[in-house]
Formats: C-alpha cells, structure tokens, sequence
C-alpha cells in the first residue's frame, strides 16, 4: 500500500474519530438531562408529570425510529442553518448528533428506572430535594448502566459515521465508497473495516472498563 | 409525641371484575398517641396497612384525611422545603436496607449530613461516632454489597441516626434477617433508645418483635387499630381473635393438646378437679406460689403446663395447675387476693395425665 494510502487511512481515520467523538459529546450533553427528565416525570418518578412526559417521550420515539440515511436527508436545511454547509466533517456531526441524542435519553431513562425505587425513597424520608435526589442518588446509582449505554451510543455512532460518509461527510466511509468501491481496491475496503473494527473494539474495552470501576453492587468487585 | 387524629388512606384501585376504579381503604380513621422515648409496636398481617400507616408518620404517604402530629408539627399541612426540614428529624429504616449501592457506608452514613450541609470535618467526626456507636466502624471503606444483611441494618441506623433525629421509624426492619441477627438489631435499637432517648415506632408481623423490645403496641386489622395498650396489658390480656391468634406464636398454648377433648365444666361436682391458669409478671413471677398454697392449704396441686417468658426484660410467666382436695376454693380465693391473674379453665372429672 503507497504512502498515500496510508496517509488517506491515517485522514480519514481522524476524521471519522472527529465526527464520533464531536457528535458523542454533543448527544450525551444533550440527551443525559434528556433522559433525566424522562425518568423523574414517568408515572412513579419523583417529579411525575404525565404531559412533559408524553411529549418528550413521542419526540424520543419519533427520532429513534426514523432510519438514520433518511433523518441526515430529512435536516439538511437544519444542518445548512447551524454549520453553513451540508457537506464535510462538521456537517455530519449535526445529523449524528440528532440521532443519538433520543437514543442516549433512552438508555439514561432506563439505567435510572433500574434504580431500587425504596433508595429513592429513603432519600426522600432523609429530607432530599428532587435536585438533591437527581444528583446523590439518580446519577451515582445509575451511573455504571448509563456508562454502559453511552458506550453503545458511541459504537453506534462509529457505524453511523461510516454511513454519513458514503454521502459526502469524509471519513473512512467516504474511503471505502471512493476508493474500495468505485475504484475497485478491494485492501483500501479492507483495511477500513478493520480500522472501524478496531475502533468499536476499543470503545467497548474502554466502555467495559469505566463501567466496572464505577460499579460496586457486586461482592467480587471491591475497588 | 406522636399523634395520629383520624388517619384515613383511600387508594383507588383497579376493580378485578368491573375493570373500573373503586376506592379501596387502606388505613380507617386510625388514632394513635405515642409517648416520647418510647417504642411503639405496630404489628399486623401482611396488608393490614403497617407500611401505609408508618409513612403517613412522615408523608412518604399522604393521609387521604385525618392529621399527623410530630412533637407539635402537623405534619400533614406541610409541604415543600418546611416538609423537608421536618424530616431530617425523622429518621427511618426500611426492609431491604435501601443503601445507597454505589457509597461506602461511610459515604451512606454522610448521606443525610451532606443534605443539611456539613463541613467535611464536622461530617467526619460525626460519621465516625455514629458508626461506633451501632458497631461498624472497621467497614467505613466497604460498599454495602460486601456486607451481611445485619451490617447493611446497622449501616441503614447508622444514617437514620446522623442527623440526631428525635424519631425512629422502622418499617420491619429485621424481616430480612435470620433470628440470631434480628435479636442483635432489635437490642441495638432498644440501646439507643435507651442512650439517646429517642421516640421509635416500629412496624412488624412478628410478635417476638414486640415482646423483645416495645412498651406499647397496637395490632392493624384491616386498616384499623383493632387492639392497642402497653405490652403487658395485651400480652396478658389480648381481646381480639387478631391478637390471640397473633400471640399463639409466641406464648405457649395455655392448654396441652391432649385437653382439647375433655368436657370443663364451670360448676363445681363430686370429684371434680379445678382447672387454673395462672398468669403472672414482674415481680410475683419470682415468688413462690405453688408451695406457699400447699403449705397453707389442704390441696394437691398438679403442674399441667409451666412456662416462662419475657416482655422486654419483665419475667411473664404462664402456669395451668390442677387442684384437687378440699379447700380448692379457698385457695383460689387466696390466689384472687394475691392479685395473681387467674382464669378458671373449669371443673374436669378424671384427674388427667400430664401431657408428655
Ligand atoms: N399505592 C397503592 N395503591 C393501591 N393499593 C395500595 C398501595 N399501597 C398499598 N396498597 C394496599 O394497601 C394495603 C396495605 O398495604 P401496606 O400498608 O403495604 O400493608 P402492610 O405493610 O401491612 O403489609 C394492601 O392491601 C396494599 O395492596
Ligand atoms: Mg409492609
């Protein structure tokens, strides 16, 4: 493989961690208090309120079941509106972002519906505000799924990206259509689906990881 | 004080053969008074109301009517920030512990103390001292999952007790624990509320529970107060079917088995023996009575059932004897003026074996 192959990977392989790593953040700050909100406002949650909920939850519905290629498609002039441009790295960072924003609200509402409801309650009986109670208890309890689930997002992501760059985003999808498909380089293909396999290998490990050190429900697991 | 004027809970719930809401009464008009440092038992089935009724104490629940009274606070017009003021002078603790998993107990002892804002070395001073005082302070470092289920209770006190509350709730707290665990949990809450005074209201289905450790009690049917008095009073004097049947399981049926057969009469006939049993507590639990009537009497006294107990650390005895002779009679009035409590079981006509 040339040197400027190589390089391309090298690029492309930047670019996609970019994208997965931009949009990440962008979905977790956004749908963790997303997710907050699910949970408290679900019938038995400490702030319980059926309309905000019902309206958040369709929302969520709505973005999670709508397929990824169409919703990038779908907000192109949303995209346009805040990056300029529908095309490039920064661009696709808008459509993955809105992806996995509902899906991150999900996986933090169910992490915190995993939470003993009688924990809750003692914070309660302790005199705990909502607040109090979202952030000593909710968060912390919660916090090993939540880092389970935000793992996923961003292995979701990663496959995502690859997808966003079949359609002018860049990255190593971009190389895989342009190169190992058009051009016919069956080892440029090759080589971007082991870099993609190693990516999401990674974030699982690292994900695993964090989740197990933050996790102390089990007898086995001290530290 | 505790005062507890007319609660009602009304729950609406699914009606299993319309599909329709109905009103479904889990507590009814339930009035308590419960003296200050005292330990107050609640017991009854299980959905007799007891859960319902304790966190009515400090509005885990809402009465549908009535009022809560907590040392002069009516708590049922409190809502909000005043609401939550008054519960950090209420601690509570629960069945299944309810340990925050992810803190070391250190961190579940400072629970409470980080919601009233402490300063950290206020907080370390005072976590340590509580720790010590329900004997688990070598575990400060550990997470709740590596401790056994007496350590979590002990852990779950240790956090109810932070803060100097002037109330303790526990809702069945030992029923996840095995007898031997449940006995050193019930002495440690007995201990505190001997040290630091405070006022426990407890909630169970176990009367050995109440017999180990409480000075008052009341007995739930149905969401009612169907029974209620110091534990010696209704230990020894229980009037409801509920309390008895409650009772059978920890004070000795009065009779043996073998009696269920036999024919008593009230009156008395030729060759007729009397039937008695006695009960007795405190002090007169220690005196002699059974040689003092044989001395003073022309009896012959046979030993049926013998039996003794303690309520709290009082000796409660229970003794079913049989008299024949004589001055059967004049001894039982003896025994009447003695302020013995006796109930004439009645007149048999064979005299019976003792029961193996
Ligand atoms: N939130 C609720 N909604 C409907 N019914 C309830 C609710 N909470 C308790 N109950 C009912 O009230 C009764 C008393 O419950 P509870 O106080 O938990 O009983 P206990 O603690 O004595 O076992 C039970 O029949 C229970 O099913
Ligand atoms: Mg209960």
């Amino acid at each position: 493989m040339s040197q400027d192959l190589l390089n391309l990977l090298l690029e492309g392989s930047r670019d996609t961690a970019y994208m997965v790593a931009m949009s990440s953040l962008i979905a977790f700050a956004i749908g963790l208090p997303l997710g907050v909100v699910l949970s408290v406002t679900s019938p038995g949650g400490i702030l319980r309120n059926k309309p905000v909920n019902a309206v958040l939850s369709l929302a969520v519905n709505i973005g999670r079941s709508a397929p990824f290629v169409i919703l990038m498609i779908a907000i192109i002039p949303f995209t346009r509106w805040v990056v300029g441009t529908s095309i490039g790295i920064n661009a696709a960072v808008v459509p993955l972002s809105v992806a996995a924003i509902p899906f991150v609200g999900r996986v933090v509402e169910t992490s915190l519906r995993e939470i003993d409801q009688g924990i809750i309650e003692a914070a309660e009986s302790m005199g705990a505000t909502p607040f109090e109670i979202i952030r000593k208890v909710l968060l912390p309890e919660g916090l090993p799924g939540i880092i389970g689930g935000l793992t996923l997002t961003v292995i979701n992501l990663v496959g995502y990206s690859a997808m966003a760059g079949t359609l002018g985003a860049g990255g190593l999808g971009d190389i895989a259509v342009r190169y190992g498909y058009q051009r016919f380089m069956p080892k440029v293909m090759l080589a971007t689906v082991v870099i993609l396999v190693i990516m999401v290998q990674l974030c699982q490990i690292a994900g695993d990881k964090l989740a197990s050190i933050t996790r102390h429900d089990r007898k086995d697991l001290s530290d | 004080m505790i005062r507890l004027r007319g609660i009602s809970k009304v729950y609406s719930i699914k009606d299993a053969e319309s599909g329709g809401m109905r009103d479904f009464h889990a507590l009814r008009d339930v009035s308590l008074d419960i003296e200050d440092g005292s330990i107050y038992g609640i017991i009854g089935r299980s959905g007799a109301g007891k859960s319902t009724l304790i966190r009515c104490v400090n509005m885990l629940e809402r009465p549908t009517s009535g009022q809560v009274f907590v040392n002069d606070m009516e708590m049922t017009s409190l809502s909000g920030a005043e609401l939550r003021t008054a519960r950090r002078k209420i601690g509570m603790i629960f069945q299944s512990f309810n340990l925050l998993v992810n803190r070391t107990v250190y961190g579940n002892i400072a629970f409470p103390l980080e919601l009233e804002g402490w300063g950290k070395s206020d907080m370390r001073d005072r976590v340590r001292e509580i720790a010590s005082l329900v004997e688990i302070d070598g575990k400060l470092d550990q997470y709740p999952a590596q401790l056994s289920g007496g350590q979590k209770q002990r852990v779950g006190i240790a956090r109810a007790l932070a803060n100097r509350p002037d109330v303790l709730l526990s809702d069945e707290a030992t029923s996840a624990l095995d007898p031997q665990t449940t006995k050193s949990v019930l002495r440690l809450i007995r201990d505190i509320n001997e040290k630091l005074g405070l006022t426990v209201v407890l909630i169970t289905h176990e009367m050995n529970v109440i017999k180990e450790i409480c000075h008052s009690m009341a007995v739930l049917e149905s969401g009612q107060v169907v029974e209620e008095g110091s534990v010696l009073n209704v230990f020894t004097r229980p009037e409801k079917s509920a309390t008895k049947e409650m009772l059978s399981h920890v004070i000795h049926s009065p009779l043996p088995e073998s009696f269920a057969d036999l024919q008593f009469s009230k009156a008395p006939f030729q060759g007729a023996d009397l039937t008695l049993q006695l009960s007795f507590f405190g002090t007169l639990a220690t005196r002699p009575i059974i040689s003092d009537l044989a001395r003073k009497f022309n009896v012959d006294i046979n030993i049926l059932v013998a039996h003794i107990d303690h309520i709290r650390s009082t000796p409660f005895g229970t003794l079913v004897i049989q008299l024949s002779g004589e001055e059967k009679e004049a001894a039982l009035e003896y025994m009447l003026d003695m302020k013995l409590k006796v109930e004439v079981i009645g007149y048999v006509a064979r005299s019976v074996e003792l029961a193996s």
